[in-house]
């Protein structure tokens, strides 16, 4: 405590150093929830997704004039590879939203499923509010949470979508992955829609048009190897998912790398701020230093006494730079949020825990020469100033 | 404050300094020789004040006497303990223990109240932290700041922040009180108070050295040394 009375002895010089700390510690745990939030959205689509294949059908062949043939085709080859446990036809459909707001994350999508499919998605496909449709119903939705708070639609509301009518029925549990941002409507409204994106002039598409094929493997089976002979089928295309994922990992290592070195170097200057800050107490107060030698106190004591106002600062600084952090943080959400984005933060307590840390020690560490030179001091040199 | 203050043998020296010298900056052209041999001893219970014209070497002696500087040859003994063979960390565990220092500026730290000023010396002597203020307040008392304990050197007048300075160098029951020009800065009033109060801690048999210029100091004394040039060249009884 004696430390926190002699800092607030000198209250500009403290705040001004305290604020250098607490600037770098704002950015550090920002991009911390950042970069936590886009590592939990990973992790839980990678984890979701590792043993499922997207076999796309390619858009040429949609609306090539023997589409009918090619996709039966393929469908009849897709079941029949080595490995597919089940190939489920699926509708993917983007949605082209009435609003003008400028938008992070994935676009929203429109998704429509055949009834056997439902239980495959069950993971993805949680109602947290309302219901799931019922078969056969129709011009209804069920929609993710991201959607709902884009759009500001709630159970019960009407959605346009593509120009028609959509009673809300259901919202999605939170799964951090596309659904979020995404409507489900029952098959046959999808395949309308579907319908709907295809030229006039071509009417070439099937009576039961699909879009796009889930594949789920057997288990024992080299996804990879598979992903890579559906993409031989003609008029499909997939991505092996472990290829995906190790493409966004690498993609957010970088980011990683940028933003936690941006934040680095802004709390390096603040470090810095600490030695200058430092230097000049101790200058000021040799003296002081003088006296306490004089009065018993070892190199250690002395060093102590400084260390230990280093360390203050950068807690103090730690923790207004965290609290700045995190209205930060709230405050973006709660924008982003307005504007149907995805939440973009996740603050975690070891983003929180790590940053306070981080400030106590770099601040002991930029404070320990200051303190040391201090520490050495002779007593009768200390008190001649 | 007399409970550590056993009466001790009459021949016991507190302070024993043996053919001390001490160079200033040795081998340059500033070279200065501050001592120049000085040897004397002083039995517990003494009161004694080093006297001498600015430069005479007094402030080097009490640097040296303190244990805040080492001789440049020679040896000062404080209760037993050898200065010149002590690590820096020993060093300042005499300090503490054995020595207790009273400045002319005072130089009580500003952040503390006068409480926590005595109390840091306790801390620094390794004694329990609990019972340090407690101790410095039955000290306090005892120089007659028992209302003043949670005031600021800042909110005392000069006299009060001297014996606060004089209730931390008793605070550990040191062998030795060591006093530079302890009424160096105060109004002859306040002067007789604190000078009152150092009599009245000699009489109850604390050990005292105080250097001066001052005469109505030193003669309350019951030994002048007068230093010239860096040698005793007088030592007499007052």
């Amino acid at each position: 405590m004696t430390a926190l009375r002699d800092l607030a002895s000198r209250p500009a010089r403290t705040f001004f150093t305290v604020a250098g700390i607490a600037i770098g510690i704002l950015a550090l745990t920002v991009v911390g929830s950042l970069a936590e939030r886009l590592h939990t959205i990973v992790a839980r689509a990678t984890a979701l997704n590792s043993d499922v294949i997207f076999a796309t059908i390619r858009r040429s062949a949609l609306v090539s004039p023997n589409a009918r043939a090619t996709v039966e085709r393929a469908y009849g080859k897709l079941k029949a590879l080595d490995g597919v446990r089940a190939a489920v036809p699926e509708i993917i459909v983007p949605y082209e939203s009435g609003s003008a707001n400028a938008r992070f994350g994935p676009p929203s999508l429109i998704f429509g499923f055949p009834e056997q499919a439902r239980a495959m998605r069950h993971e993805l496909l949680v109602v947290d509010r309302g219901r799931m449709y019922a078969p056969g119903e129709r011009h209804v939705a069920v929609i993710g949470p991201d959607f709902a708070a884009a759009e500001r639609a709630g159970i019960g509301d009407v959605v346009a979508l593509q120009g028609s009518s959509y009673v809300v029925v259901g919202t999605l549990d939170k799964t951090f992955t596309i659904f979020d941002a995404s409507v489900v409507v029952p098959y046959a409204d999808a395949q309308d829609l579907l319908r709907q994106t295809i030229p006039p002039f071509v009417d070439t598409l099937p009576s039961d048009p699909v879009s796009a094929f889930m594949v789920l493997a057997k288990s024992g089976t080299d996804v990879g190897l598979l992903a890579r002979r559906i993409a031989l089928i003609d008029g499909l295309s997939a991505r092996d998912p472990r290829e995906v994922a190790n493409a966004v990992r690498s993609t957010l290592g970088i980011f990683d790398a940028i933003v936690f070195g941006a934040a680095l170097i802004a709390l390096l200057v603040g470090a810095f701020s600490v030695v200058n800050t430092m230097t000049i107490a101790v200058t000021e107060r040799t003296r002081e230093i003088g006296i306490r030698k004089a009065i018993g106190a070892t190199d250690a004591d002395v060093l102590l006494t400084f260390v230990g106002e280093a360390a203050m600062i950068g807690a103090l600084g730690g923790i207004a730079g965290i609290v700045l952090g995190l209205i930060v943080v709230v405050a973006i959400d709660a924008r982003s949020a307005q504007g149907g984005n995805l939440q973009l933060f996740a603050i975690s307590p070891a983003v929180a825990l790590g940053a306070f840390a981080f400030a106590v020690a770099l601040s002991v560490v930029a404070g320990f020469v200051p303190a040391l030179a201090a520490a050495r001091l002779p007593p009768t040199v200390a008190l001649r100033r | 404050m007399s409970a550590a203050h056993e009466p001790l043998a009459a021949d016991h020296s507190i302070v024993d300094v043996r053919e001390v010298v001490k160079v200033h900056a040795p081998g340059t052209p500033t070279e200065v020789r501050a001592l120049d041999g000085v040897s004397f001893a002083v039995r517990a219970g003494e009161y004694v004040a080093i006297v001498g014209e600015s430069g005479s070497g007094k402030t080097t002696l009490m640097h040296v006497l303190g244990g805040l500087d080492r001789p440049t040859s020679g040896d000062v003994v404080i209760d037993g303990r050898s200065l010149a063979r002590t690590s820096r960390r020993e060093l300042a565990a005499i300090r503490a223990r054995a020595i207790g220092f009273v400045f002319q500026g005072f130089n009580l730290l500003p952040n503390l109240d006068a409480r926590e000023n005595v109390a840091l010396a306790v801390r620094y002597a390794r004694r329990s932290g609990r019972d340090a203020f407690a101790r410095a307040e039955r000290v306090l008392r005892d120089v007659g700041l028992g209302d003043r304990m949670h005031h600021r050197p800042s909110a005392l007048s000069g006299g009060q922040q001297q014996r606060v300075a004089i209730a931390r160098a008793l605070v550990n029951e040191p062998a030795l009180v060591l006093a530079d020009e302890p009424t160096g800065e105060l109004d002859s009033r306040t002067a007789q108070t604190v000078m009152d109060l150092l009599g009245v801690l000699n009489a109850r048999g604390q050990t005292l050295i105080v250097v001066t210029h001052s005469e109505a100091v030193w003669r309350r004394a019951n030994r002048v040394i007068r230093l010239a040039d860096g040698r005793i060249v007088a030592d007499d009884a007052a």
